[in-house]
């Protein structure tokens, strides 16, 4: 009696987990080639890319196997720890800070495109001059606001300093710098216009680093991505109009809805136009099992097939350089016209100085909000956890 | 020959845990010996910060549960209520609802800062944090305690009435003496929940408050420090095992004065109801608001909430479509509780040759350890012993469905446990003098006495593999998201309509396997 029970329980579990397991497929993987990528690329409003190289190469459908990832550095950690048996066959997303990590970990292998005379001068050089990666696209770090929401901006007048004041402070919302490629493009721009003194960098303008973000942590709101950020940017009940992002931008609405309520902000110190340009490359994983499927995968999508559906589904400039830009970009400030910081901060001082300082601004950002006084609250608190039993046992003494 | 059949009973049991819970831990602690880490790098500023954090919030949790948990215990125990049953099952509820339900919940309610009395109160703060853990919590420690005052004997009231002792001294001479133990695992389980918390303190601290959890999933999984993240995983797991041998410690020398007459409830309704239902709705409001979110997207516009689950234009988001997201948590679920069952089976099977106390004592905290190693500190110590294998990221599945085993593996098998350890002696001796098998011990003793443990067990490790978020967040990759890994991804939007459906189904999980449990004839929460 009692086996028949537990036979016919275990099986009623057994075939009510297979109904599922049926439809989703619980079998190993058939792809051909494996791509790594951070969610959002080329996802609004969505171009295909794994289904149309299927088309281009006359692949089975489900050929191509595309893994998506919050953001890029889960990219190289997931390909690390795979490394001495890689599943990836490509990277797509390391942009030209995160390559320095990717370097280090050694999971990437050189590869010259066929296609790189095509590509807009020095990209490659920028991003990575022993070609371990292949840049597909770029942009400008740049805030993005609501317009009605704060309509006494002057783009043309503004300086990094106006963030501080109480109007904006409140009203900002940036990405966590160790987590988010926009919000560690949004943290280098601020290093290279005060500078940092401690390693005798100079910057635009006289100052210190530290002391922005001293100042900033106690109203700027961090979030970990830039999907959580745009969010909260349209969440009206947050009451934030800033946030972080691109100078294309503004371009999205204006392409898809005719809307023309953002605009981009960047800072003009000492009467120039500042701003951190971040170039985004595709790579070839290091040993891995489909090589060469990979490398035309690479040539593919830096042609103009792919490159042409740039500027209306990744709302970044193609790598290139031929492409044409569509007219609804006509109100999007011009990369030829901005200063890149990223001169005065050079591939060998981001490779010496990076990890100190985004541990550095790690501590100002927890301290600055919560004052260190608060850590002797803390231990105030358990010294009289400590001595309340003593305290007790004394008065009941005295009693 | 004892001996043997001993080891022999036990291989299924000893083995699984070997190689899925101790085989990867010992490899994290190869790594640290052989990496050449220095424990310097625990100095850092943030570090020693961020573990103040973890215990203040900690004990503060624990204290504002006993505060409200436990007159609401008290309540339950003495009161006359129509209709207890109903209030008990509405304040246990909480206990087995996935944190991220209550997560969406509590932000839904405060937005992003809500104004108390002239005070400004956000969600995203150390108070945040504290008070969803309280919420999370009040219910242990309420059950907890109700069980101990039912237990409470009367006769030493009633002896101490008569020598003229005053109610004030009754209750702190006798009635808190008789709580004591079980009060103090409930506040040991309450602490080890809030310092172990992830989801909680990863999506409302933003990153300005860590608990060690959330530290080694940032050092591990997003700044790629290993090194750090294998440090603070063994710091860890040693705080977690001290605090489980002083709760197995504290477990052990229990006391109930089980004979004598119990107490009969005398207090009025009217006293007893309005702070019930209090309790009740500050622990079930997260839970309410969901529903009512999801209801209200159905009833203003019901082609929209349904073609949100049904439509793939979240897929490239989620990872897979909004409908897969479903059946891989029915998926985990359900295996779960298969696994559950013949793991139950053969540890029961090895229980049944097993007598002495001493080794019972060895097996309490040989199933027990699992509960001190957290999610987050096992799915680390996945990727650093089988992270290297090509199978490990094309089965992941299989290695998040073992998480999710070894998660229900400490509470169904304490829940078996101490079901088997009420099976009468004589029964196990006259079936030894009757040279009675082990199969025919399990077939004709143990498993009729323990039938409905076993299911129990079984619908509690469906329920807690639902909820599960923090192993799958961390190991999982796109086709294998689940509903928790879902409403964490969604967190940021607020007015999306999705979590809320997501959230409502996993509450409807949650309601139907709670409702099973007390079918089943209920559980004890001081696991």
């Amino acid at each position: 009696m009692e086996n028949r029970f537990l036979l016919s329980c275990l099986t009623l579990m057994l075939v009510l987990a297979m109904i599922p397991s049926i439809s989703i497929g619980v079998e190993g993987s058939t792809a051909q080639l494996t791509i790594y990528t951070y969610d959002s690329l080329l996802a609004d409003p969505g171009y295909q890319f794994d289904r149309q190289f299927e088309t281009y190469q006359g692949l089975p459908y489900g050929s191509v196997e595309v893994v998506l990832f919050e953001d890029a550095a889960s990219i190289i950690i997931q390909a690390s720890a795979e490394k001495s048996n890689p599943i990836a066959d490509v990277l797509i997303g390391i942009d030209n800070i995160l390559i320095e990590k990717a370097r280090n970990q050694d999971i990437l292998q050189p590869y010259v495109s066929t296609q790189l005379n095509y590509l807009e001068d020095g990209l490659v050089q920028e991003l990575a001059s022993d070609n371990l990666l292949t840049p597909y696209d770029y942009g400008i770090i740049s805030l993005w606001y609501l317009n009605d929401r704060l309509p006494s901006i002057n783009p043309g007048s503004f300086v990094l300093e106006d963030l501080l004041t109480e109007e904006l402070s409140n009203q900002i919302i940036i990405q966590n710098p160790l987590l988010s490629s926009p919000g560690l493009g949004f943290f280098l721009w601020t290093i290279g216009i005060y500078g940092d003194p401690e390693i005798d960098l100079d910057g635009v303008i006289d100052g210190n680093w530290r002391e922005f973000w001293d100042m900033a942590a106690e109203n700027f709101h961090l979030t970990s991505s830039w999907g959580e950020a745009f969010e909260l940017l349209y969440t009206e009940e947050s009451g934030k109009s800033i946030m972080v992002s691109y100078t294309t931008s503004p371009a999205y609405g204006a392409c898809l809805y005719d809307d023309y309520s953002t605009s981009a902000l960047l800072s003009n110190e000492q009467g120039n136009t500042w701003g951190w340009k971040q170039i985004e490359g595709l790579g070839l994983v290091k040993n891995s099992d489909n090589q060469d499927l990979a490398k035309e995968f690479i040539d593919w999508f830096v042609s103009e097939e792919v490159q042409n559906e740039i500027y209306m589904n990744q709302w970044m400039y193609p790598s290139r350089s031929n492409i044409q830009q569509p007219s609804c970009y006509s109100d999007v400030i011009q990369p030829n016209t901005i200063y890149p910081l990223n001169t005065r901060i050079t591939t060998d001082i981001l490779e010496s100085n990076l990890d100190n300082w985004l541990s550095e601004w790690e501590i100002v950002w927890v301290e600055g909000y919560d004052p260190a006084f608060l850590n002797f609250n803390y231990l105030l608190f358990f010294s009289v956890l400590l001595i309340l039993p003593i305290i007790r046992r004394n008065i009941k003494k005295v009693i | 020959m004892q001996r043997f059949k001993f080891k022999l009973n036990f291989i299924p049991v000893t083995l699984f845990l070997g190689i899925f819970f101790y085989l990867p831990l010992l490899f994290l602690i190869y790594q640290i010996i052989i990496s050449d880490v220095s424990i310097k790098l625990l100095q850092h500023p943030l570090i020693v910060r961020f573990l103040l954090f973890s215990f203040t919030q900690s004990i503060l949790t624990v204290i504002l549960s006993c505060l409200f948990g436990v007159p609401t215990g008290y309540l339950l125990a003495r009161s006359k209520i129509v209709g207890l049953k109903f209030f008990k099952a509405l304040i246990t509820i909480p206990f087995i609802f996935p944190p991220l339900i209550l997560l969406l919940g509590f932000v839904v309610l405060f937005r992003t800062e809500f104004i108390i009395m002239g005070f400004t109160f956000s969600p995203f703060s150390f108070w945040g944090i504290v008070i969803a853990h309280v919420i999370y919590n009040i219910s242990v420690v309420s059950r907890i305690s109700e069980s101990s005052f039912i237990q409470e004997s009367k006769d030493y009231h009633d002896l101490a009435e008569t020598l003229g002792i005053s109610k004030i001294q009754r209750f702190t001479t006798i009635t808190i003496p008789h709580i004591k133990s079980s009060l103090l695992s409930a506040m040991i389980l309450v602490f080890l929940y809030s310092f172990n918390s992830f989801a909680i303190v990863l999506l409302l601290g933003q990153f300005r408050y860590q608990t060690i959890e959330v530290m080694i999933f940032t050092q591990s999984k997003l700044q790629l420090n290993t090194e750090l993240a294998a440090l603070l995983a063994i710091l860890q797991l040693s705080i977690n095992f001290t605090i489980l041998l002083l709760y197995t410690k504290v477990t052990t020398y229990q006391l109930f004065d089980t004979q004598g007459e119990k107490f009969k409830p005398y207090i009025s309704p009217y006293k007893a109801i309005p702070y019930i239902i209090f309790i009740i709705l500050i622990t079930n409001f997260p839970m309410f608001i969901v529903i009512y979110k999801a209801l209200m997207g159905l009833v203003l516009d019901p082609q929209i909430s349904l073609l949100s689950i049904f439509n793939d234009n979240y897929e490239r988001y989620l990872g897979t479509t909004p409908i897969r997201v479903v059946k891989n948590t029915v998926f985990f679920g359900l295996l779960t509780s298969c696994i559950i069952l013949l793991f139950s089976l053969s540890l029961l099977l090895g229980l049944s040759n097993l007598t002495s106390n001493r080794s019972m004592k060895f097996f309490d905290i040989y199933l027990l350890l699992p509960l001190g190693s957290s999610s987050i500190v096992l799915s680390y110590s996945y990727v650093v012993a089988f992270g290297s294998y090509s199978a490990f990221g094309e089965y992941i599945w299989i290695f998040i469905l073992i998480l999710h085993v070894l998660s229900a593996v400490p509470f169904t098998m304490k829940i078996l446990i101490s079901s088997w350890k009420r099976i009468p002696i004589n029964l196990m001796i006259m079936s030894e003098t009757l040279q009675a098998s082990q199969l025919q011990k399990l077939r004709f003793i143990i498993f009729p006495m323990l039938k409905s443990s076993i299911l129990i067990a079984m619908v509690f490790s469906f329920a807690i593999s639902i909820g599960e978020f923090g192993a799958t967040y961390y190991l999982v990759r796109g086709e294998w998201t689940t509903l928790s890994v879902s409403i964490g991804k969604f967190f940021a939007s607020r007015n999306n309509l999705l979590p809320h459906i997501y959230a409502s189904i996993l509450s409807i999980f949650a309601i139907i396997s709670f409702i099973l449990i007390e079918k089943l004839g209920g559980m004890e929460l001081n696991v």
